[in-house]
């Protein structure tokens, strides 16, 4: 299969892989992103021992690890993290920027959340895992396994173990300034021609309390519920629209009369229209849910 | 190691400081340099003065100010002196920034409400985006107690009108706003000695956030009154060593008996990397990023657990690893307690790496300023780091711990790359802020 195209068709992802050039690696790095995960990383902490095992479902380019990484350098702990993701580019990208070192390693593994269990089974320890982290990927799975990642997140988890997820596309993410973020999009749609927006968003955009309750219907309990503003700079807006699954979901909102541009064409444009934009905010949702005894 | 994008970059510009060594940011490291103390015996401002306190006559004081020409006889009289300490030393980090160039556009506070909204002192920055938090412990609220003299012996009506601009803690930083036309956002930050640090974490996040394209802060402290001083003698928390005066401040030592008050004030200019850059300003380093935590423990006496957080949290927020840092610039005030539980509290946060760190206590040459000890141990810092020096911890005899480089009594001269300053305040406040050097800015370890 080439980077770059949608995993065999298949249904558990609705959006193209990363390649290169188009990919996550570059909004990465900005801190403001980096932050908010390193907040509720260490929020996390507070739930995990000084040896502790973790999952992260939809690993992208390694953040989740390279934040844990950190964690253990800092609080003088070890862990091993198991992290999954359908996307051999940004696995491959992972696995280069995140070596292990004497506190922590990493394992790789390419697939879906859907199958963790399938995947995972006889690597990871029997009694489960301390920490499933689902770090700006719930919301990418499509709707209607949603639940089912999150249940078998829980269902790989110890007794007191803990389900760790944020995302920035809820229906809550843009609440105060939606047309400013929308604008640029119209804008770099536009050059392709009449468009209309599409009946159905991009990407669902769930109200918090959804995935509140998911979590809860996979038996587990919140412990901790946290909504964040995080500002991005412009270049972190110019440098989202390099990131293929972004890009898909613009493009997916507009119904383009004269056809869809290419995804690369349509990137450009998005580029250099959010590059005039101003700093823009998005709220960002935290959740930890644990496992009860 | 990767880099952070630019545009995520905050730098410091300029810094600028009155205190106990010296009157601004250059001659401070000369006498850190040279491992001098500010401490002496207490010398009334005005021979009216009435004795300080019974017990302790110890003060690490500003010698020799003069706030001409940022501030005039006429100003003086509406301005406690920790905002007139604060507002000199805003004055040269600005002109330290470049953007005070003309002191001659400079007027006099009761002038200033004659001019229009034009009126702009500052070279090339708009008013409304820069800004200036600024910490302090005690602002003006010891003139409460000359107040209440006032209307025990004359009557209330007596009271002066400028009061009240005198006991608000927020004109320490409303004063320099005035001044230099800082109409971003403008604010105090107190939280006991820990106050500057909180501020420039305050501030940090104002330019994160955009709220302001460059922000003022730091912070000040000046309270030789006798209200503060029985309060801290009587919780035995003052030196009363009073026979030997620049031997009294005496951090990680055996013999630590309590803390010298100081006065004094620290200022850094902040600012976005690319819109330094882009001025062409000089750049001390990249203030990479801070930790509040709150202890929740005692009134006095650190838990150390929060002191532990706070440091943890300034690493994982600067994505740093403990072996990342080279020099801690430590809170160490010269109590037993508090001494002591910070060593253990670095000792826990950096494991093996403790053996390797460079960890000192200005507070051996400048006392303890109180909410201002941050801004001008950040001033320090930030000067030693540049001049490739590791400032001394002088007074340092007898080590209260073993196997730490706690720099005894004299400077050296390294290259380092990272410093971590500590600021714990009363109540369990605890701060820690990180600076790269501009070698390593942006870059981060995971
Ligand atoms: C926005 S990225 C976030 C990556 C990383 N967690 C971070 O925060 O930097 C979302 C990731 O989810 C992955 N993804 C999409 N659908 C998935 C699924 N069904 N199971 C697991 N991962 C999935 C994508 O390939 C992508 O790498």
């Amino acid at each position: 299969m080439a980077v770059g195209e949608r995993v065999e068709q298949s249904p558990k992802i609705y959006h193209t892989l990363q390649k290169e050039g188009m990919n996550y690696t570059a909004f990465s790095r900005h801190y403001p992103y980096r932050r908010e995960n390193a907040e509720l990383m260490l929020e996390a902490m507070l739930y995990l021992s000084a040896r502790f095992t973790g999952v992260d479902i939809g690993s992208g380019n390694g953040l989740a690890a390279q934040l844990v990484k950190g964690m253990t350098e800092i609080f003088l702990r070890e862990a091993v993290m198991w992290c999954v993701d359908p996307d051999p580019y940004a696995l491959a990208q992972a696995e280069k920027d995140t070596p292990s070192s004497d506190r922590f390693k990493a394992h790789w593994i390419k697939g879906f959340g859907q199958d963790i269990e399938v995947l995972l089974n006889g690597q990871i320890p029997e009694d489960g895992v301390d920490m499933v982290s689902i770090l700006g990927t719930i919301h990418e799975v499509p709707p209607d396994d949603q639940t089912s990642v999150i249940s078998a997140g829980a269902r790989i988890l110890r007794p007191r173990g803990i389900v760790v997820v944020n995302s920035e596309f809820t229906d809550i993410a843009t609440a105060d300034n939606e047309t400013l973020w929308a604008m640029p999009a119209g804008r770099a749609a536009m050059k392709f021609g009449r468009v209309t927006k599409a009946e159905k968003p991009g990407l669902l955009q769930r109200a918090p309390a959804e995935y509140t309750q998911m979590g809860e219907n996979a038996g587990l309990v919140l412990v901790y519920y946290q909504v964040v503003p995080v500002t991005y700079p412009t270049q972190a807006l110019v440098d989202i629209n390099q990131y293929s699954g972004w890009v898909e979901g613009v493009r997916n909102s507009f119904i383009f009369e004269n056809g869809q541009p290419s995804l690369e064409e349509f990137s450009r444009e998005l580029q250099l229209s959010y590059g005039r934009s101003k700093p823009l905010t998005r709220q960002s949702v935290r959740w930890i849910f644990q496992k009860p005894n | 190691m990767r880099r952070r994008p630019e545009e995520d970059i905050i730098v410091v510009t300029g810094v600028g400081t009155v205190n106990p060594l010296a009157l601004n940011a250059r001659d401070t490291l000369q006498a850190v340099k040279e491992g001098r103390s500010g401490v002496g015996l207490y010398e009334p401002l005005d021979p009216n003065e009435p004795l300080l306190n019974s017990q302790v006559k110890l003060a690490a004081q500003v010698k020799g100010f003069d706030p001409n020409p940022f501030l005039t006889p006429r100003d003086l009289r509406r301005v406690h002196r920790s905002a007139a300490l604060s507002t000199v030393a805003v004055a040269e980090a600005l002109q330290d920034a470049g953007l005070l160039t003309d002191l001659s556009r400079l007027v006099e506070l009761t002038e200033i409400d004659k001019l229009g909204s034009d009126y702009r002192p500052l070279d090339g920055i708009e008013p409304g985006r820069i800004g200036i938090r600024l910490g302090t412990g005690i602002g003006g609220s010891t003139y409460i107690a000359e107040v209440q003299k006032i209307i025990d012996q004359r009557g209330d009506n007596r009271v002066p009108a400028i009061a009240m601009q005198i006991i608000l803690a927020d004109r320490v930083e409303i004063v320099p706003s005035q001044k230099f036309q800082l109409k971003g956002p403008a604010a105090v930050t107190v939280s006991a000695c820990a106050s500057s640090g909180m501020a420039m974490g305050d501030a940090l996040d104002k330019l994160r956030a955009r709220r302001a394209d460059v922000m003022v802060s730091g912070g000040v402290d000046s309270a030789f009154h006798p209200v503060a001083y029985a309060a801290f003698n009587n919780m035995r928390a003052l030196s009363r060593r009073n026979d030997s005066a620049d031997k009294a401040s005496t951090p990680f030592d055996q013999g630590a008996a309590g803390f010298i008050q100081g006065e004094g004030a620290g200022i850094v200019v902040l600012e976005r990397y690319p819109d330094a850059k882009a001025r062409g300003a000089k750049i001390y380093a990249e203030f990479a990023d801070y930790a509040d935590t709150a202890d929740a423990f005692h009134d006095t006496a650190p838990s150390g657990e929060g002191a532990v957080r706070a440091m943890r949290n300034a690493l994982a927020y600067a994505y740093l690893n403990p072996s990342d840092i080279d020099y801690i610039n430590a809170h160490g005030t010269s109590t037993p307690i508090g001494d002591r539980k910070e060593l253990e509290g670095i000792t826990e946060v950096f494991g093996d790496h403790t053996a390797r760190l460079y960890i000192s206590s200005s507070k051996s040459m400048i006392g303890h300023i109180l909410g201002g000890a941050g801004g001008v141990e950040a001033v320090i810092t930030l000067k030693a780091m540049e001049a490739g020096i590791i400032p001394p911890t002088i007074n340092l005899i007898n080590a209260i711990s073993e196997g730490m480089n706690l720099v005894p009594n004299k400077a050296l001269y390294r290259k380092y790359n990272r410093s971590m300053s500590n600021t714990f305040g009363f109540g369990g406040h605890n701060n820690s802020i990180i600076f790269n050097h501009p070698r390593v800015m942006g870059m981060f370890s995971y």
